[in-house]
């Protein structure tokens, strides 16, 4: 039997395969995450967000150091930049805590994955419900609610 | 009688890959395409495997990298083992891409790496086109050392052609689901991406979780209707990259076009995308296929329009 592609084989396969690329990419968006590896949608930044529902946490202590007002979630980069991470990568986790929190689940294995940003540090962090309007809390610093979920004071176990 | 498809196919210079093959500075360029990838995916790499990478935390292996918990390898000597192999065989590819061995591990350990670095609970997106490319350049044929035969250089424009189709299908994906999330949000009375404010409350909403300084950031937020015009133009801009995989003589204005949104992303929101840049440059700047057409010119394009408005109000004062 002859298995030499021709030409025509080779382009019908190439179109299949962007097809392919293009459909597996749109269908990855069902997933919980948004993407199956390594098929993704490119929907970066798409919709604009106009009110936001999420978990946060604020901190109030690091090792030796107290701060008062507590560090806000956006205000740790110095955490991220020590271990080599983006903070996008523990959004998910402090979700995880506050869904956790709130509807009884495994409080303590989502809190390990959380305290992984603090290196060996020992922490204590406030975990809030909030929403807000984008361009209103830049602006001004207000949300529109937010709601005190739980107060994590501990020593990791790494 | 020419069909209406093929008319637009005739004025905007469609490409015919039969037609390109016979043309030796096409395959030369296309080879030369091929060739700057393979030298900048060292930079690109370099990009990625920073000092920190054996700090990381919360390893979560993806599918790609069972073997290594298989055979019961910890993250540490993963990390050493996968990031030396990437850079290895990347610096490697620079002399030895026109062998098929080498591009296969190339695209292996390339494959390996990216899976390492998804493997936190979110994928790397800065990678991906470059992992899709290099597994499209393992088949090509050897237009380095081997026979030059018309078959040969036909399958090599082929395969360049899917990478770049690739790279530009990826843009107009973003691009229409941009548009899908402009039209809904629209009808149901929100901030959408056609509102003055809508980039403005984009960046409020990123920069604070991604804790990335932005040089315009502020600025755009305060002066929305600074950001409207490059917003509302993007979603057209990425929409239609495909298009230019047909009309190659728009791929260098679109490559520009890109890299410079690239640029903006970066200085409105502080999101990097240099590997996507790189690549832009090493597939669509030297353009082989934009040989194929004469290359975009407004002047042209200005005139032609003209030339035919003309003609067609020549016909209506006729017919009146």
């Amino acid at each position: 039997m002859d298995f030499t592609l021709t030409y025509r084989d080779k382009k019908r396969a190439v179109l299949s395969f962007l097809i392919l690329y293009a459909c597996a990419g749109f269908l990855a968006n069902l997933a919980p995450r948004g993407e199956v590896y390594p098929f993704f949608s490119w929907s970066l930044f798409s919709a604009i967000p106009n009110q936001i529902k999420m978990y946060t946490i604020e901190i109030s202590r690091i090792g030796n150091t107290y701060y008062d007002p507590p560090l806000l979630f956006s205000e740790t980069k110095f955490l991220f930049d020590r271990i080599g991470q983006s903070p996008t990568q523990y959004l998910g986790p402090i979700q995880g805590l506050g869904y956790a929190i709130d509807e009884r689940g495994d409080i303590e294995a989502k809190q390990n994955v959380v305290a992984k940003m603090f290196s060996s540090d020992t922490y204590t962090y406030t975990v809030y419900y909030v929403v807000y309007d984008p361009l209103e809390l830049y602006t001004t610093g207000d949300y529109t609610r937010k709601e005190k979920k739980a107060e994590i004071n501990a020593t990791p176990d790494l | 009688m020419m069909s209406y498809f093929e008319k637009v196919n005739t004025y905007f210079g469609g490409l015919s890959l039969s037609q390109a093959a016979q043309d030796d500075r096409v395959v030369e360029y296309a080879r030369i395409a091929v060739s700057l990838f393979y030298y900048l995916l060292p930079l690109v790499v370099f990009l990625y495997a920073n000092n920190e990478i054996i700090e990381r935390q919360n390893f979560d292996p993806l599918w790609p990298l069972v073997w290594a918990s298989y055979l019961g390898i910890e993250y540490i000597p993963l990390a050493y083992l996968l990031t030396f192999s990437c850079i290895a065989t990347a610096f490697l590819g620079i002399f030895f891409h026109p062998y098929q061995g080498m591009r296969i591990l190339v695209f292996g350990t390339l494959w390996q790496w990216h899976a390492l670095l998804s493997s936190f609970g979110q994928p790397n997106h800065q990678l991906y086109l470059w992992l899709y490319a290099s597994l499209i350049f393992i088949p090509l044929p050897d237009l380095w050392r081997g026979t030059r035969s018309l078959e040969s250089k036909r399958d090599f424009l082929l395969f360049l052609w899917c990478a770049q189709a690739l790279v530009m299908l990826s843009y107009t994906m973003a691009g229409l689901q941009k548009i899908y999330y402009l039209i809904t949000q629209s009808f149901a009375g929100e901030v959408s991406g056609i509102s003055i404010n809508g980039f403005a409350y984009q960046i409020a909403a990123w920069l604070p979780k991604l804790q990335t300084p932005a040089l315009f950031g502020d600025f755009i937020i305060m002066h929305p209707w600074v950001g409207w015009f490059p917003y509302v133009a993007l979603h057209v801009l990425q929409a239609s990259a495909i298009m230019v995989m047909l009309y190659p003589r728009f791929q260098k204005v679109w490559a520009v076009l890109l890299v410079l949104f690239h640029f903006g992303t970066y200085w409105t929101m502080g999101i990097s995308f240099t590997s996507n840049a790189i690549l832009l440059i090493a597939l669509f700047f030297v353009a082989p296929f934009s040989l194929t057409s004469p290359p975009f010119s407004f002047n042209e394009t200005r005139r032609t329009f003209f030339r035919r408005l003309g003609t067609r109000q020549q016909h209506t004062t006729m017919r009146s």
